[in-house]
């Protein structure tokens, strides 16, 4: 479970990204946090694994504090909440096997992992994430030699391999085309029903986050200003949270009265 | 329309006769340049005496040049050419070898996406290394070391960590960020980022860089042995001194050769490593 107490955010140069914000998601969910850019949808992702420290509140995840942890605590805390990127972000020269098996280093010494030591039960690990993500016969390519949604497979499996009960991403679809949206979108999906892993994903296009996700989080200039089942959205909802009315940047292919009436 | 101060219109032409007058500086630049050539060749001014025997001398080194001198060019004792060439692709190996190890972390020192403000200091130190003639080190290390390889190797070894590591550094400031920040995100701490973030990114460019300096230094080598540092160099030095023809023409036929299968082998191997 995830919960957010009262948080602020400031960044150092005094400017508030996060006012006043309490959630609580609960595990198995798949939320989607939408909002125009630059309304805080990246730095309330962050906050939950803590890749940006809050300023004010709590944030717990699976009970524990995330602004007392410290050093090893907070990497081992990491290491169970998987995260996807907008740009991948593999190591392009790396094999996609190595490329997931990264996503276990937490768990091992760091003289073992220096020396890329480990265990065959974690080769196995990592070979059945990316049998899960069907792309176990690309294990030993480069990761470069991937497509955008492929690479998008291996990230996922990446995370997979950490066994996480937490997946956050952040607008994992943004950078691939309309098809291979929809094939990773349906992974996500795959992913949050079958090996029941919370999913909180930032998405950019309103469409897609109504589709997959059960509950949607509107944000705006750092303020949660919905919060409630995809079926309660309406489309005075969505202008609240645009500001504006939505135009075809933001709907990847639906007309926008078949997302109000699902 | 634009109009000038005289109220004319402003045309190409009009500029075109405004450019800034030239021939001043160009007749100055001139008789300066003429003034240097002529007091540079005062000092090496060809005597009759000279101009005489050019011809003859001239002969003699083409004749030596032609016969070159056999038995030092295939023999296998310690002072013979297939030793002198492996001792300077020596010198080089293990100079650029130990170059490439105290780059590695001053490169990374010197990288401003790494230690920030921080890198100033490294930035300093390669500068410093990278401007001190290589001759005048290998000169002071030859009081401190002796004549020989050992100084060789140590001139290299000091003197290429200049370019090693900036290059190395600009590697590191081209790298992508966004595994590092994955794996910030799952949970690895500073040395498993080097490892599985940083390293696999740059480790090509770094050998690629290296076999680059290596190439370099294989004429660096040579050189630095016409200061007594060892390898193909000495013998040279000593070939000219006493103007035999026929030892000079092995050493350079061994040189060529050298240099040109290290070029060809040390750009084959980069290729691969893109
Ligand atoms: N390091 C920082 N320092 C100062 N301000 C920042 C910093 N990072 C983000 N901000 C500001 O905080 C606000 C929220 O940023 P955030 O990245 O969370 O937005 P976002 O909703 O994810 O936008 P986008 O859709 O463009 O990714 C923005 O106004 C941004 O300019
Ligand atoms: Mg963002």
């Amino acid at each position: 479970m995830i919960k957010f107490t009262n948080v602020d955010k400031f960044y150092p140069n005094g400017f508030q990204a996060l006012k006043n914000v309490n959630l609580e998601i609960n595990d198995g969910e798949f939320v989607a946090i939408i909002g125009l850019s630059g309304a805080g949808k990246s730095t309330l992702l962050r906050a939950i694994n803590r890749m940006h420290p809050i300023s004010n509140g709590d944030v717990i995840v699976d009970g524990e504090n995330m602004s007392k942890l410290e050093g090893k605590e907070l990497r081992m805390m990491r290491s169970h909440i998987g995260m996807i990127f907008q740009s991948f972000n593999l190591v392009k020269r790396m094999s996609v096997f190595k490329n997931v098996l990264a996503g276990r280093v937490a768990f091992h010494s760091t003289f073992k992992t220096l020396f890329g030591l480990f265990p065959q039960e974690d080769k196995i690990i990592a070979l059945e994430a990316l049998d899960k993500m069907g792309i176990l016969e690309k294990a030993f390519v480069r990761a470069d030699q991937l497509s955008g949604g492929q690479q998008q497979r291996v990230a996922l499996a990446r995370a997979l391999a950490q066994n996480p009960s937490i997946i956050l991403a952040d607008e994992p679809v943004a950078s691939l085309d309309p098809v291979t949206t929809i094939q990773v979108m349906e992974d996500f999906k795959r992913i949050n029903t079958e090996f029941k892993i919370t999913i909180v994903a930032n998405m950019h296009h309103v469409d897609l986050a109504m589709q997959y996700a059960h509950r949607i989080i509107g944000i705006k200039d750092g303020i949660i200003v919905f919060d409630g089942p995809v079926s309660k959205v309406t489309e005075q909802i969505l202008e609240m949270i645009y500001g504006r009315k939505l135009t075809h940047e933001d709907i990847l292919e639906k007309p926008l009265g078949e997302i109000i009436n699902g | 329309m634009k109009k000038n101060y005289s109220g004319e219109r402003l045309t190409v032409a009009i500029q075109l006769k405004r450019q800034p007058p030239k021939w001043i500086y160009n007749t100055l630049l001139t008789i300066v340049v003429f003034i240097l050539v002529i007091y540079s060749f005062s000092g090496t001014v060809i005597s009759a005496d000279r101009l005489n025997n050019f011809w003859p001398s001239l002969r003699v080194m083409i004749k030596g040049f032609l016969n070159p001198n056999l038995k030092f060019l295939f023999g296998l004792d310690d002072a013979s050419i297939p030793y002198l060439t492996l001792q300077t692709l020596a010198i080089a190996f293990a100079g650029t070898l130990i170059a490439a190890i105290f780059a590695l972390p001053i490169g990374f020192l010197s990288a401003r996406n790494v230690t920030g403000k921080a890198s100033k200091i490294g930035e300093i130190i390669l500068i410093a290394i990278r401007t001190f003639p290589e001759i005048i080190l290998a000169l002071i290390l030859i009081r401190i070391f002796g004549i020989g390889a050992l100084t060789g190797t140590l001139t290299i070894g000091i003197h290429s960590v200049g370019m090693l590591g900036k290059l190395f550094a600009e590697s590191i400031e081209n790298m992508d960020r966004g595994p590092i920040e994955a794996l910030d995100a799952v949970g690895a701490n500073i040395w498993q980022k080097i490892r599985y973030g940083i390293f696999p990114q740059v480790l090509p460019d770094f050998l690629s860089i290296t076999l680059y300096r290596f190439d370099i230094n294989v004429r660096s080598a040579t050189i630095l042995g016409v200061v007594s540092a060892g390898g193909l160099g000495t013998p040279l030095i000593f070939a000219t001194r006493e103007w035999d023809w026929p030892t000079l023409s092995s050493i350079l036929i061994a040189i060529i050769i050298m240099v040109v299968s290290v070029d060809i082998i040390s750009s084959k191997l980069r290729e691969k490593l893109v």
